[in-house]
């Protein structure tokens, strides 16, 4: 199971800008995102598609089915947010929520589309879409191990670190793992009925923690013997090219969103 | 399951952080107490973090045809303990952001709560309870599954104090989240505590000896 975000966030066009200020960037837009009205919202997420698909050369067909998973979960809750239900005789006290309501009670129940709930929805939507924007251009552009520079700046605890350093690492171990096992279990007929899938996964999921232990006593004895003691240190080659254009456009445009979404409240 | 980027107002995805920072504080000061004891440890905690995260995103099959993703958090909680699962478990809930773009950074303090905090717990003292009162196999299967049905009852309940109903405000809004949700995720929870049973007679027939090095996290919880 190779991991997609991660291989384009090692290849894609804008891998040597420097991570802080990508984390900056996106930051600042999802930040501005949460607060500004829906038409900034939209502005915000069209204004990422040019980033993504543009400048950092992201296939336009990986990055909208990307964008639209994340949305599917807000689609789904969508029904719960504008579909209201009143007991019969008490329709009359939210007639004016009321949209579009049901004539024919359902056991006893009145349903109706809400006026507040449809708001909501909108607002949700473009919301989570600019918000949601926001959290790709990060995660398609800086690979994580350039992130990690970036917590290490925020004084997010050294121990914290070190841990994701360490899981980032094993994630790509036991993930090979279980692709060997995976591969060797539907040669043998694994995974053909429900109940064999199930059988499988279990005994895929116990062996993973058994191999998984294995190297990590082979680490453990391996950093034993070269004297490890708590701090295990990473250098890095990269060097990084700061660009100007670039820089100006991110600065400019997200003073003009800030302008326009204080004008539009107004 | 996941509350997605943006998804929260800004009020309560800030108070999900707060409510989830002590707990982050409380688990990261035990870790640290652990590993400058042991500092080998510290890899061992991070293995229990990857492994977590590659369980979570194995697809299982759900009753209703559809596949779905295990959340893990019933096996973390048996295997590593609740107070480590925190901690863990807001790793691994960083790295679903980050790698897989479920979740996001915003709502993360939300999904910490309900995936890392109130799952794993209910887990640890279901597995306990059933356990010492002679039933081990069901302890485990109700460890997992009740684990995952508190994880989602708890974001039905995230979701509707950010957005009640105009009639009936928060309780019925909790009614419609809760009955959207259960069609998903009352079979994901049995599913998933059929699966940990399983994985936990295997381990317990053939992984003893991992399960014992396992300890050496649970003892210092």
């Amino acid at each position: 199971m190779s991991n997609r975000i991660d291989t384009l966030a090692h290849s894609n066009r804008l891998r040597l800008l420097p991570p802080g200020q990508k984390a900056g960037f996106a930051t600042t837009l999802l930040l501005l995102a949460l607060v500004s009205p829906p038409p900034v919202q939209l502005l915000i997420s069209l204004w990422l598609v040019v980033w993504i698909v543009g400048y950092a050369g992201i296939p336009a067909s990986t990055y909208l089915p990307m964008l639209l998973l994340p949305l599917g979960f807000a689609a789904t809750s969508l029904p719960a947010i504008v579909i209201n239900g009143v007991g019969h005789d008490a329709f009359a006290v939210v007639h004016t929520d009321a949209w579009r309501g049901l004539n024919q009670p359902v056991g006893g129940w009145t349903l109706y589309i809400s006026k507040l709930g449809l708001g909501q929805a909108l607002v949700l939507l473009t919301r989570s879409l600019a918000a949601t924007s926001a959290l790709l251009f990060l995660l398609l552009t800086t690979p994580f191990n350039e992130l990690i520079q970036v917590f290490r700046k925020l004084a997010v605890p050294p121990l914290l670190l070190d841990l994701m350093v360490f899981v980032y690492g094993f994630i790509f171990t036991l993930w090979a793992i279980v692709d060997e096992i995976a591969i060797a279990q539907h040669a043998r007929s694994g995974y053909s009925s429900w109940q064999r899938s199930l059988r499988s996964l279990g005994l895929l999921i116990g062996q993973l923690l058994e191999r998984s232990m294995a190297s990590y006593r082979g680490l453990a004895f391996g950093l034993a013997a070269r004297g490890f003691n708590d701090d295990l240190r990473l250098v890095r080659f990269v060097k990084y090219h700061s660009s100007p254009r670039l820089q100006s456009e991110a600065i400019g445009g997200c003073v003009l969103l800030a302008v326009l979404s204080v004008a539009w409240t107004r | 399951m996941h509350i997605a980027e943006g998804f929260l107002p800004v009020p309560w995805a800030a108070f999900w952080w707060l409510v989830s920072l002590p707990f982050l504080l409380v688990g990261l000061r035990s870790l640290s107490r652990i590993t400058k004891e042991h500092p080998e440890l510290k890899l061992l905690l991070a293995l229990a973090g990857a492994f977590t995260f590659v369980v979570s995103a194995l697809k299982i099959p759900s009753v209703t045809g559809s596949s779905s993703h295990p959340t893990g958090t019933g096996l973390g909680a048996i295997l590593f303990g609740p107070s480590m699962m925190a901690v863990l478990g807001g790793i691994v809930l960083l790295f679903q952001a980050l790698l897989l773009a479920h979740g996001g950074l915003t709502t993360l303090g939300a999904n910490i709560v309900s995936m890392a905090i109130v799952g794993p717990t209910v887990a640890w003292w279901t597995f306990k309870i059933l356990r010492s009162s002679g039933f081990p196999r069901l302890a485990v299967f109700a460890a997992a599954a009740l684990a995952d049905l508190a994880t989602y009852l708890v974001t039905a309940a995230q979701l509707s104090l950010a957005f009640p109903a105009a009639s009936g405000g928060f309780t019925a809004s909790f009614v419609k989240f809760g009955s959207i949700y259960a069609i998903t995720q009352v079979p994901l929870a049995i599913t998933e505590g059929l699966l940990t049973m399983l994985v936990w007679n295997w381990l317990q027939t053939y992984g003893k000896p991992e399960l014992a090095i396992l300890q050496l996290i649970q003892q210092d919880n």
